[in-house]
């Protein structure tokens, strides 16, 4: 299957194409964007392109609040039509409610077609996994296109949640 | 679906059916559904057919165990001997801090509701059996009371009406606190009452000849003090109505000083343990290794997959169904995204690489010393933390022998490169 970008770095030429794979065959997938400053934009703009004619639609949890439930059954799909892509971001400023709304209603939120992304960023995806486990358990893939790898294990994980890089700006 | 649907001939139709978001049932349920040996599914169905008298029991599991599918499994097969009524604990009340009385009312009124509409109740046609009605109504008004509930508009079917009025009471309680509070307020004093009208519901669905099954899940997630509070504290009244009930339990209460006093409300405590890829001795398990060949192949034909890629996804998934899902998932979408018609073993590697680096929960130097400790003695105990790394998933619980545990196996080069066994 190819899939089309302008990511130039082999580990992000191959997340991309994975997630976009994922998306466009899977309906009610969950997945999660490592992003940084940088990639942010870049990520949610060429996932519009690429996933092309699937809806999506870009949400910011500073607009909905901390439950991305309500937005789900306001976005009702028609029988018979594609399920759009939701991409989430600014997921850091939902947070610590957002942690017990998408643990706790994981199985409403499985109910819906809707494929979700959320843009998060490393400290995002480390508090994601500590404090949304039962969500985390369901991602169907964590797709990665930060500048830096994953954390490495073991970690000072207080330690290291201080120093890493603050929230990228809210998307405009 | 049909039968020609049941495996995927083509690694775009496997992505789809191998979907970690939900559980097994209904279509899905009847084509893939693999037995377990270990399943307590068959001795609850035992106990749930052959006892006079209506069973409480406890179901408990790791996440991602597939509890949810057991259940589903289970309510299935019953179903020709039992109304089961399966409700969400946390789904219906919205909470994971849930009190007794939130479960008392969660499970009247879904009770109450589904006899309702499932027609298991008799009609109000008689003037006893219509005083029931109206008393049940009057009494259901009255609890939902000053609640800023919509008027009830007129309707001659009392259970119509009373059906209305009880999902209206569910929503308020979930999306207002103060409803709940006034309702809860309510309700504590008039509890007896409750369970008098539950068990009289009960006893009409059941006088048709079949008896009621309630299944509740979404205990095992709750605040750990809720759970208590549930099940230890309120144990004589939670298991006051007249029907078989099966709760789900969390794990880490299973190992606390409290579970003796649950256990005296609650003799039946059935675990569903993960599946044995080894044996306490590190080798393999090929009994365990079978069954998760089985819960692959069920999904997706054997040609899709390369022999030494399946063997690399069944020794790293720890026994666990959600993360041999994962893995699988994982794997096909390496294999796509290079253009192959099938899983290869450089696609396993890369899925089990991700599970470790992107998707288990992080680790502590802590974390990382105990994990250690036990990947080498395998020996399960109740401490704190040790309860902790099975919360999050890093360490497994096994019941091939004598209960024991493992770290995950894809944490394993971690645990053995030496003193930190730092990732590269």
């Amino acid at each position: 299957m190819v899939v089309k970008s302008d990511f130039t770095k082999p580990e992000e030429k191959s997340a991309f194409s994975r997630l976009v794979t994922l998306l466009r065959l899977v309906e009610g997938a969950w997945a999660l964007a490592v992003i940084d400053n940088q990639s942010e934009r870049r990520v949610s703009q060429q996932l519009r392109a690429a996933l092309d004619p699937l809806p999506v639609i870009e949400v910011s949890f500073l607009d909905i609040g901390p439950s991305p439930l309500p937005l789900l059954r306001a976005r009702n799909i028609p029988e018979g039509s594609a399920a759009p892509v939701i991409i989430f971001n600014a997921v850091g400023t939902a947070m610590p409610d957002l942690f017990w709304y998408i643990d706790v209603h994981r199985e409403k939120i499985a109910k819906y077609r809707h494929r979700l992304v959320l843009l998060v960023t490393e400290r995002e995806r480390l508090l994601l996994l500590e404090k949304a486990p039962n969500f985390c358990s369901r991602l169907s893939g964590v797709f990665r296109f930060t500048r830096r790898p994953a954390t490495p294990m073991p970690i000072d994980y207080r330690a290291l949640l201080a120093t890493l890089e603050p929230n990228p700006e809210p998307a405009l | 679906m049909n039968a020609s649907d049941l495996k995927a001939s083509n690694l775009e139709q496997a992505l789809c059916f191998f979907n970690p978001t939900k559980p097994l049932s209904d279509v899905g349920l009847r084509l893939w559904y693999v037995p377990r040996s270990r399943s307590p599914r068959g001795r609850m169905r035992t106990l749930l057919e052959k006892e006079t008298e209506a069973q409480r029991i406890l179901f408990v599991g790791h996440r991602g165990s597939g509890k949810s599918t057991e259940l589903n499994k289970l309510a299935e097969e019953l179903e020709p001997s039992f109304h089961t009524i399966e409700m969400n604990l946390i789904d219906i009340t919205g909470r994971t801090t849930p009190e007794y009385d939130d479960l008392m009312l969660a499970m009247s009124t879904r009770v109450t509701r589904y006899c309702i509409e499932k027609k298991l109740i008799r009609r109000p046609l008689g003037e006893a059996l219509g005083e029931r009605w109206q008393d049940l109504l009057d009494w259901w008004q009255q609890l939902a009371g000053s609640a800023q509930l919509p008027t009830v508009a007129t309707e001659e079917n009392l259970s119509v009406k009373l059906n209305t009025i009880l999902g209206q009471l569910e929503l308020g309680v979930k999306q207002s606190s103060q409803t709940r509070d006034r309702v809860k307020l309510r309700l504590n004093q008039q509890m007896p009452e409750l369970i008098e009208r539950l068990n009289w519901v009960i006893e009409q669905a059941e006088s048709g000849g079949r008896p009621l099954l309630i299944i509740v899940e979404g205990l095992d997630k709750v605040d750990l003090e809720s759970a208590n509070n549930i099940f230890r504290d309120h144990s004589p009244t939670i298991t006051t109505p007249r029907a078989a009930m099966v709760f789900t339990f969390p794990l880490a209460l299973r190992h606390s000083d409290h579970f003796n006093t649950i256990r005296l409300s609650f003799p039946e405590v059935f675990y569903l343990p993960n599946i044995c890829p080894r044996k306490v001795d590190a080798s393999e398990d090929q009994d365990g290794l079978a069954a998760l060949r089985r819960l692959v192949l069920a999904r997706i034909e054997e040609r899709l997959i390369m022999p030494e890629a399946l063997e690399l996804i069944l020794r790293n998934n720890g026994g666990v169904p959600v993360w041999l899902v994962a893995l699988i998932r994982g794997a096909i979408l390496y294999a796509l995204e290079r253009g192959g018609d099938r899983i290869a073993i450089g696609d396993a590697e890369n899925a089990v690489r991700d599970l470790l680096r992107e998707t288990l929960p992080p680790l502590s130097r802590e974390d990382h010393r105990v994990l250690r400790a036990r990947h080498q003695d395998r020996l399960l105990s109740n401490d704190s933390m040790e309860q902790r790394l099975l919360y999050n998933g890093s360490l497994i619980e096994y019941a091939n022998a004598v209960p024991w545990c493992d770290a995950h196996p894809v944490l394993w080069p971690l645990l053995e490169d030496g003193e930190h066994g730092r990732q590269e």
